[in-house]
């Protein structure tokens, strides 16, 4: 009796769900639906990024890049098997949220036409995504997703143009036991993923050095009242200060410093690399040093052309935009060498292109798809701006 | 460092304390938990740094102290009345219609109302932090070791100060007297000829004006806000209400001082006295945890309140 | 007391009753047609959308549990919980911890399921146990603290000893097994191709409709009726000698157990978890599902879970629309997500507090006491 009225009320919840799936997606028809064999073959790039929510200056700035790379593909005309493609890049948002990184993976790879990945630009939002493509076969490339544990995750097919964390996290230490001559750190962290794989790095490396971590704080990364722990860590007398994690809360940190009245020197990682930093900060930021992943554009020679270029298509340069850029050209490279249309035979091309000299300098693939080439670049606050230091 | 993180605590305390207040009034009233009493403190945060803005675009970077001060004032009153207006709206559209209804519903649509004034501000704000100008000098005065900023010498004084007129208001106007009888009782009161519908509005709107004018003081203090610092505002005001006792004024007052104390000597001492087990970023759920373990062993709060219906 | 108060015309036949819209028996071709349905969904949809929405699926059939779970506490006792969230978190972490990389072992999935909801269900029992004497608003607020408490906790308890991860979230969560056969693979059956979203499809459905089951008897068996004593009045009922304090303790442990089961599979569908998939976010998504299908009813909730998970995909859509039709994108259409949700809330909560197929009894219920001639119906 029960059952049979269970069952009856399945009935129109899956005829809900299926009418709804139908209506919903009849307004995204994905282009495997399209009808008709289009006159040219188009190659799909897939990106996957934060195109919205607090990130999308980055996602953004990356799907920028690969659209760019691939109007110049597109202007040189490329032929694949014998056939012209062109080519064209399906932007997809994952709100660098490893939920809807899940679900964007899946969307791309079900999209026949989409060849290789440029993405994602979050390393939480790479990872989950990057079991998906992995079982799929496809080639997929990030720009700029920097946590160590993405390439350890056994991914075949996978690479990265800008190097890791533990990196610039060294460099950081390096430089405050050097040129900062520190005794003593206070390392504070945002406890993200991203965060704290600084502050582990950096601690364990100034440790090694000899330097003493007075304390690990966290924060968490929703919160903006830092009075009573600026205090705390102020007692503690530390000679320099460490953070990982964004740079609006790193500003409203370093005001609550300034306010205290503790002037030491500040160090931030990537994230803190910003303009917005001395915007939200103003000039109490002046003097605090930030690390960023890759060479200084300055030093990169082919850098200031593709600039100037960039900037009169799409306006702003957005630093991950030129790593972008490289990650779209090295799939091109790929899908010319494979010379074929085919997913697998792309991921096989790209094994046999062992480095990549592009805008950003030259990149070293070993065999976990890392950078063994890597650069990392130190800046300070100098009259506003961000300055080269080393 | 205890001097400072006293300081601190009693900086944040008075913005608890007004926080509670507000929410503790509506409370008092209507029996009713407003959710979106935090959305409002955050749209009034917002508000201030918007007008200010579009002030010093007029008028440019203040010269002097005093310009400063009437600039402040402006913004203050501006965001202070947006939301008393705000809080208005609020009672009409989302708690009028469910007057007496089971306590359910209110407190559903209660809820409804903080996620669409949040989601609304994300959409006009944007998910980025907003910096306050900075027009007040930097610096301020120094009471042995402890540093306070002049954000903070203002917000030591302004509260006090609004608290007192709330007093002398409830006090002594025909409306606060008329507050004062609704919350003891309502139906009385209506019987005694008293408009409650009016003295609800107007407990909205005090309540409401004294987020807004915390908001402002608070993104003035921190020098940035954000569109979610709504969520633990209520959190806070709630804990702090509850630690004072629900719907007694002097509680809420002194429920979000000890509160504000609380937090800063959590800060400053948990990682000591946990042996690192517990750290700073466990800070907000201090709210919380207080939150949980008065209403579970003294839900009367320290100056008492029936918070349960039968034991 | 006719259980059954027939109304005409409704669809399927369907009969109200006091806890809501129930379908009435329906005779054996429905019920063929209901089977082959299901059997046949994630084919039609895999072949003409892709697998993209064959996951939408799988995701809304698991929000039918967590919605059924949370109807027992809100929708049958009446009792108001902000942090279900915290349960499904307790769940899938159990799953997490228990079948990944993370402690180095590797139960089943199927030996996890039940584990899950009993931990889930103990953790509910536990927050119960101190708060149930509170008013249904400091209820509110004191679920709301846990489920964030909880949240705080998963992302925090890395240090000094790992045990969650913290914020990078555990993955390389194991797949459930049948007959040595990995659950989480495609497969090629007589030269169809199954993928391993049409089979969580069946999964979910199938774990979807146990539920429901065990729920539509425990609705009507004594405690069921007990609930709807407590809920319609609290002191009549405590009168005629039901343990309110029980009772509403079974709610909370059978709620939580639900949130634990789906977690569980939840964990294993993902393969990784984080704390960041059990925000508040998440608790007052459910709740809306509960609220928009309607408080009480099991067909009601499962509608609005579908509902909910589906229709927000339309939302992207926005954004090209929003393209062609203006040249910009002035608004992103997820964000309005939560202003919709919203705002829909309000609307019923007010309007038709029963929601979609709620019975006219919760609208009574949920109305009285209420002066408001604007909607219409005074209260009793």
């Amino acid at each position: 009796m029960r059952m049979r009225s269970t069952l009856g009320f399945l009935a129109p919840t899956i005829l809900c769900i299926a009418s709804l799936v139908v209506f919903c997606a009849s307004e995204r028809t994905p282009s495997a639906l399209a009808a008709g064999a289009p006159a040219e073959t188009v190659v799909k790039i897939g990106t996957a990024g934060p195109l919205t929510g607090n990130q999308a200056k980055l996602g953004t700035d990356a799907r920028n890049g690969a659209m760019f790379a691939v109007d110049e593909l597109n202007a040189q005309g490329i032929t694949v098997g014998g056939k012209k493609v062109k080519f064209a890049i399906q932007g997809e948002d994952d709100q660098a949220d490893p939920k809807l990184a899940t679900a964007v993976a899946q969307r791309l790879v079900d999209d026949k036409q989409v060849m290789a990945i440029v993405g994602h630009n979050n390393s939480s939002a790479t990872i989950p995504a990057g079991k998906i493509y992995d079982e799929a076969g496809i080639l997929f490339i990030t720009p700029n997703a920097s946590n160590p544990t993405v390439s350890q995750q056994g991914f075949k097919n996978f690479y990265r143009i800008m190097c890791t964390d533990p990196i610039q996290a060294a460099k950081a230490a390096t430089f405050t036991v050097e040129k900062l001559k520190a005794k003593t750190v206070v390392v504070v962290d945002d406890k993200t993923q991203y965060g704290q794989g600084l502050t582990d790095m950096y601690s364990k490396q100034v440790e090694k050095a000899g330097v003493k971590v007075l304390a690990r704080e966290h924060i968490s990364d929703k919160d903006s009242e830092f009075g009573a722990l600026i205090t705390a860590i102020k007692a503690k007398r530390p000679d320099v200060f460490y953070f990982g994690g964004v740079y609006s809360q790193a500003a409203l940190l370093k005001k609550e410093a300034i306010k205290q009245g503790m002037k030491i020197p500040f160090i931030g990682g990537d994230s803190v690399f910003e303009p917005d930093y001395m915007k939200l900060g103003g000039d109490i930021t002046e003097g605090d040093y930030a690390t960023a992943l890759g060479m200084d554009t300055e030093k990169l020679p082919k850098y200031a052309g593709f600039a100037a270029k960039f900037k009169a298509k799409y306006g702003e340069i957005g630093y991950v935009v030129p790593y972008a850029y490289d990650a779209t050209m090295v799939v091109a490279e790929a899908i010319k060498k494979a010379n074929a249309l085919d997913r697998k035979k792309i991921a096989a091309a790209k094994k046999n292109i062992p480095s990549y000299e592009g805008i950003t300098g030259k990149v070293v693939w070993d065999q976990y798809g890392d950078n063994s080439n890597p650069v990392v670049s130190l800046y300070q606050v100098k009259n506003g701006k961000w300055a080269f230091v080393e | 460092m205890i001097g400072q993180q006293l300081v601190n605590g009693l900086v944040l305390g008075c913005i608890y304390a007004m926080l509670a207040l507000g929410f503790s009034m509506v409370f008092g009233i209507l029996r009713l938990i407003n959710f979106a009493h935090g959305e409002v403190f955050m749209i009034g945060a917002m508000v201030s740094i918007t007008v200010l803005n579009l002030l010093l675009a007029k008028t440019g970077q203040p010269v002097s102290l005093l310009v400063a001060g009437g600039l402040l004032l402006v913004t203050t009153v501006a965001a202070g009345l947006s939301c008393g207006v705000l809080g208005i709206a609020l009672e009409r559209v989302a708690y009028r219609p469910l007057r007496r209804a089971p306590v359910l519903a209110p407190l559903i649509s209660a809820i409804a109302a903080s996620i669409f004034l949040q989601n609304v501000a994300m959409l006009v704000w944007g998910r980025q932090y907003i910096a306050f100008p900075s027009i007040l000098p930097s610096g301020g005065i120094q009471i042995g070791e402890a540093a306070i900023s002049w954000p903070g010498v203002l917000i030591v004084v302004v509260s006090p100060m609004l608290m007192v007129a709330l007093n002398q208001f409830m006090k002594r106007t025909t409306i606060g007297k008329s507050m004062r009888a609704t919350a003891e009782d309502l139906e009385v009161a209506a019987y005694m000829g008293i408009d409650t519908d009016r003295v609800i509005v107007a407990a909205f709107f005090v309540g409401s004006v004294l987020a807004g004018v915390a908001g402002t003081l608070v993104s003035l203090y921190i020098g940035a806000t954000n569109y979610f610092i709504g969520f633990f505002a209520i959190m806070k005001a709630f804990a702090a209400a509850v630690l004072g006792g629900v719907g007694n004024l002097t509680g809420a007052v002194l429920g979000g001082l000890l509160l504000g104390l609380i937090e800063s000597f959590a800060i400053g001492f948990l990682p000591d006295l946990t042996w690192g087990f517990m750290g700073t970023q466990y800070k907000d759920i201090f709210a919380f945890i207080v939150l949980v373990v008065f209403l579970i062993f003294r839900p009367s709060g320290l100056l008492g309140e029936q918070a349960s219906e039968r034991a | 007391m006719s259980e059954h108060s027939s109304a005409a015309g409704a669809p399927f036949g369907a009969t109200r009753s006091p806890h809501g819209t129930r379908l009435a028996v329906p005779p054996n071709w429905r019920r063929a047609a209901a089977t082959l349905a299901i059997l046949g969904a994630p084919f039609l949809v895999g072949s003409l959308l892709g697998n993209y929405w064959v996951r939408v699926m799988d995701m809304a059939a698991l929000y039918v549990i967590l919605a059924l779970g949370l109807n027992v506490v809100v929708g049958m006792a009446g009792l108001l919980d902000l942090g279900y969230v915290a349960f499904y978190a307790v769940g899938a972490y159990t799953m997490a911890l228990l079948s990944s990389p993370q402690l180095g072992v590797h139960y089943s999935f199927w030996l996890l399921l039940p584990v899950a909801g009993v931990l889930a269900a103990i953790a509910g029992v536990a927050l119960g146990y101190p708060v149930l004497r509170l008013r249904s608003d400091y209820l509110a607020m004191v679920t709301l603290a846990f489920g964030e408490i909880v949240r705080i906790f998963l992302n925090n308890l890395d240090t000094p000893i790992n045990i969650t991860n913290g914020p990078m979230g555990i993955s390389g969560i194991s797949p459930p097994y049948l007959l040595g056969y990995s659950l989480k693979r495609n497969y090629e059956l007589f030269g169809v191709e199954l993928t391993y979203t049409a089979i969580f499809w069946y999964l979910i459905v199938a774990l979807g409709l146990a539920t429901a089951f065990l729920l539509g008897r425990l609705r009507d068996s004594r405690i069921g009726w007990a609930w709807g004593a407590i809920r319609e009045d609290e002191l009549a009922a405590r009168t005629s000698g039901i343990d309110i304090r029980r009772l509403k303790l079974y709610a909370f442990g059978t709620g939580a157990f639900f949130a634990g089961f789906a977690g569980c599979i939840f964990a294993s569908f993902q393969g990784f978890v984080s704390p960041e998939s059990f925000t508040l976010f998440e608790s007052i998504a459910v709740l809306c599902m509960v609220v928009l299908g309607g408080i009480g009813s099991l067909p009601g909730v499962a509608v609005g879970a579908a509902v909910l998970t589906v229709l927000p995909e339309s939302l992207r859509g926005l954004n090209d629309l929003q393209q062609a039709l203006l040249g910009r994108q002035y608004v992103n259409g997820t964000d309005l997500r939560m202003v919709i949700y919203s705002v829909l809330l309000l609307l019923v909560i007010i309007f038709r507090p029963q929601g979609l197929l709620g019975s006219e009894q919760r609208r009574r219920e949920l109305t009285a006491g209420r002066i408001d001639s604007r909607v219409g119906r005074a209260g009793r």
